[in-house]
């Protein structure tokens, strides 16, 4: 039991991980990417690509990386921009049908040129030994690596000018204008942050699992769900509903199987949109 | 400083601003007075550049300010103190604070210049700004602009949901500003007996247009201004 | 939107084409198939097009609502034993309750477009992982033969084809006869000042209601039919994927809100879809950006900006001929 909690949170970490960049930009640009899986899918395929072309394993993660914080970017520049012209509902509408074409478009590329590529990223070593439980190590890693992303973003969230100026703009877009704060450039650098840390997460899955093209659509459900129930714009929510989430699956995968484990965290999804739309923390950021 | 020459503003389409005339020279305290929906908040709002005029220009310090975009003319030392605020509920005063400094680093000296005007928020620092009373947050609000030494203030109806004592407290302060010198300033007030003891020059805006212009004192024996502003029959 | 695509004397036009297409190409069982397809694709956009183009409300599991008729109506018919008219009734009674329970839910709680798309999302997910894993009843991946209707009228494919196609006449009719109804009137308001419309006494909750529920009854009745004439049903044939991609890309490219925008969609993307087949999963990624170009450019879908561009130049040719006629 206790081994499947470690796995619940080891896989909640990532969850985290995952939410934060989804939910910092709808706080942000009151825009939803219904692309973010596929950007990790992205990531997930280019460093597999560039490690078999025989790259070092660190560089060509970093590049894939980097290359989903480009993509970002790019995205917010581009797409978006017609997107930010609307208001309200509009704008918001207007994201879920463009990126939703945008995930269309990833996912037939990727299950097109690269059906077969796997990121598959294997630690070796013995299983490391956490109170009496045997964990892989791939999966240790993963669990910390998340961990550490998330506990540096926290920092800068709380202590630095750009996370202090992130979190303004969240809670008073105007007032945040009013104090010279750029939201296009601001919103600009979340879109990067948000690619990088989707990134990221195929990094951590890959430890834990090979991931591939067909991965993107999953997570990005995953994604929905996480920030949904972490109410939209919330980066503790995402925080808390990512771990809380990741037990749930790793306890209902253990007890009920696969399918159940993942109707289950739909219908949390459902009731929570039903009962609590604004998610389930009561935090404001 | 401020140079505001035949402007005309729309809002969805609507006209609000017709040919405003307004000018504040440096170091000046001029107040704008007007009942509810003359424009005061309008004329505001096009000067620091949350929104564009039709027609006119609008000048800071010799350099128009026309289509510039609010962040950076807030960046430029044109600082709009909004009426419902605008703060960041969730964050301490402390940070609020940090944030009207932006994007420089807040240095001590400029906390200090806050602290030393409200005394009352040295304690609070670390208190979420959304769970303060009304006079505190606006003592926030107005702390928060003077972070990054501004050269134009502009307020927005400033004591708006203030006991008499604290709005008195504010203008207090405001005329500190004034004497200490290197700032103007341009107040929109429904309180318009408090304005008009503050400020040396006065605008009368009604239906959009400047109605009456000139020294507080004037202004304050003009009959019309009499009935309509200050409650004498 | 009243456009040249809305006007009655197009859409008899239209219905006549349809109906003289079986004496064209009824030999061919390919086209014929291809056909049929097309029927269902196109009463799923008017489904679509009623719920989301007309009042707003972002449902994301049109294939997920025509499946529960689908499944539902087989499993009544073939292990209940229920005779297959009732069954059918049945189904589609399911997709309506279900569509009216997203409708009045989302009204009532005041749910944003986002929190619709995302709970009608995760139920087509839901309903796609029940199908799979319960594969006693369902069959799972591998799908289910369908007994009821085996060797009757219905698994021809000409008759099947006149009865899909009467049913998406009805549909129009209905859609048409709507739109010239309160309701018509009461989306038209909700969408240009929803505000300015509850005050003026619009019943929100019962004309989005009725829309959602008309709507999901309008995808069951088509997908338990078409379900019947082919004789297979499985997952994938009404999965998030392959239904909703598709139903959205034929309105993107048909327009959103005019009566016939989806007729002219389903047979563009159709006719696309066949040709470009040999592409494969590229296809996901053409749709992709198509989608992305209309709803950033054309926020109307593809056929009403033609159709503007044909107006406006219409006009200016009208205008040059009274020049020159004036001489």
């Amino acid at each position: 039991m206790i081994a499947v909690l470690f796995d619940g949170v080891a896989f909640g970490l990532q969850l985290s991980l995952l939410a934060v960049g989804l939910t910092l930009i709808y706080g942000l640009g009151g825009v939803l990417n219904l692309a973010h899986g596929q950007f990790a899918a992205t990531t997930a395929i280019i460093g597999a690509r560039l490690i078999d072309g025989g790259l070092p394993v660190v560089v060509s993660i970093t590049a894939a990386v980097a290359m989903a914080a480009g993509l970002g970017a790019a995205l917010d520049v581009t797409l978006m921009r017609p997107v930010y012209r609307l208001r309200g509902e509009d704008r918001v509408l207007s994201s879920l049908l463009v990126t939703l074409g945008l995930a269309f478009a990833i996912d037939g590329l990727l299950i097109r040129f690269a059906p077969f590529t796997l990121l598959n990223l294997v630690v070796p070593g013995p299983a490391i030994v956490l109170f009496g439980v045997p964990m892989r190590r791939g999966v240790v890693v993963a669990a910390l690596s998340a961990a550490a992303v998330l506990g540096m973003l926290v920092l800068v969230l709380r202590g630095s000018r750009w996370g202090r100026a992130v979190r303004s703009i969240i809670q008073d877009e105007e007032g945040a204008t009013l104090c010279g704060i750029d939201p296009a450039r601001m919103r600009r650098s979340v879109f990067a942050l948000s690619g990088a840390l989707a990134g990221l997460v195929a990094v951590t899955q890959g430890l834990t699992a090979p991931i591939g093209a067909t991965s993107g659509r999953d997570l990005t459900v995953l994604a929905l769900i996480v920030t949904v129930v972490g109410g939209l714009g919330r980066v503790s929510g995402a925080l808390i509903a990512g771990v809380l989430l990741g037990v749930v699956h790793a306890v209902a995968s253990y007890a009920v199987g696969a399918f159940v484990t993942f109707v289950l965290l739909l219908l949390v999804a459902i009731a929570v949109i039903l009962l609590r739309p604004t998610g389930l923390v009561r935090s404001a950021v | 400083m401020l140079r505001v020459e035949r402007l005309d503003v729309e809002r969805d389409g609507t006209p609000v601003l017709h040919a405003v005339d307004l000018h504040v020279a440096d170091g000046e305290v001029v107040a704008l007075i007007g009942s509810n929906g003359a424009g005061k908040t309008t004329l505001l709002r096009t000067v620091c550049g949350l929104l564009t005029p039709t027609r006119g220009e609008v000048t800071v310090a010799g350099r128009s300010v026309v289509g510039v975009p609010a962040f950076e003319l807030a960046r430029r030392g044109i600082r709009y103190v909004p009426a419902e605020r605008r703060l960041f509920p969730a964050l301490s005063v402390r940070d609020n604070l940090a944030l009207g400094a932006y994007p420089a680093r807040p240095t001590r000296d400029r906390y200090e210049v806050v602290f030393e005007l409200f005394p009352r928020l040295r304690e609070r620092r670390p208190q979420a700004v959304g769970t303060m009373s009304g006079g505190e947050q606006q003592m926030v609000a107005l702390g928060r602009a003077l972070m990054s030494s501004p050269r134009l203030l502009l307020l927005d109806e400033p004591t708006t949901g203030l006991a008499p004592a604290l709005a008195e407290e504010a203008y207090t302060v405001i005329a500190r500003l004034r004497d200490a010198g290197g700032l103007t300033v341009l107040i929109a007030e429904q309180q318009v007996h408090l304005a008009l003891e503050l400020a040396a020059r006065a605008y009368v805006l009604e239906g959009g247009t400047v109605a009456l212009a000139g020294p507080s004192t004037s202004l304050r024996d003009d009959p019309g201004v009499r009935r309509a502003y200050l409650g004498f029959a | 939107m009243r456009g040249y695509l809305s006007g009655g004397g197009p859409l008899v036009a239209t219905v006549t084409v349809l109906a003289g297409l079986p004496l064209v190409i009824g030999d061919s069982r390919y086209l014929m198939t291809l056909a049929i397809s097309m029927l269902v694709v196109t009463a799923y956009a008017v489904a679509f097009n009623l719920v989301f183009g007309r009042s707003g409300q972002l449902f994301l599991c049109l294939g997920a609502l025509a499946g529960v008729a689908a499944y539902g109506s087989v499993l009544l018919a073939d292990v209940v034993g229920v005779p297959l008219p009732v069954a059918i009734a049945a189904g589609v009674a399911c997709s309506g309750g279900i569509g009216a329970v997203f409708s009045w839910v989302a009204v009532r709680r005041r749910l944003g477009v986002i929190f619709v798309g995302i709970v009608t999302l995760a139920f087509s997910l839901v309903f796609t992982n029940l199908l799979l894993g319960g594969r006693a009843l369902t069959g799972g991946e591998t799908g289910l033969l369908v007994e009821a209707a085996a060797g009757s009228w219905l698994r021809e494919r000409v008759p099947a084809y006149y009865l899909l196609l009467a049913v998406l006449v009805g549909y129009l009719a209905i859609d048409r006869w709507l739109d010239g109804s309160w309701l018509g009137w009461a989306f038209r308001a909700l969408k240009d000042d929803p505000v300015a419309a509850e005050l003026a006494g619009v019943d929100v909750v019962r004309a989005k209601v009725i829309a959602g529920a008309l709507g999901s009854a309008m995808l069951g009745l088509m997908g338990a039919l078409f379900a019947v004439h082919d004789g297979f049903i499985s997952p994938t044939g009404f999965d998030f994927g392959d239904i909703d991609v598709r139903v959205l890309v034929v309105l993107a490219v048909g327009g959103i809100g005019s009566s016939l925008g989806p007729v002219a969609g389903a047979v563009v993307v159709t006719a696309v879809d066949e040709l470009l087949r040999p592409l494969g999963q590229l296809r996901l990624t053409i749709y992709g950006i198509v989608l992305i170009v209309i709803f950033l450019r054309f926020r109307q879908g593809l056929v009403p900006a033609l159709e503007g561009l044909a107006r406006r130049a219409g006009s200016r040719r009208a205008h040059a001929h009274r020049l020159t006629a004036g001489r």
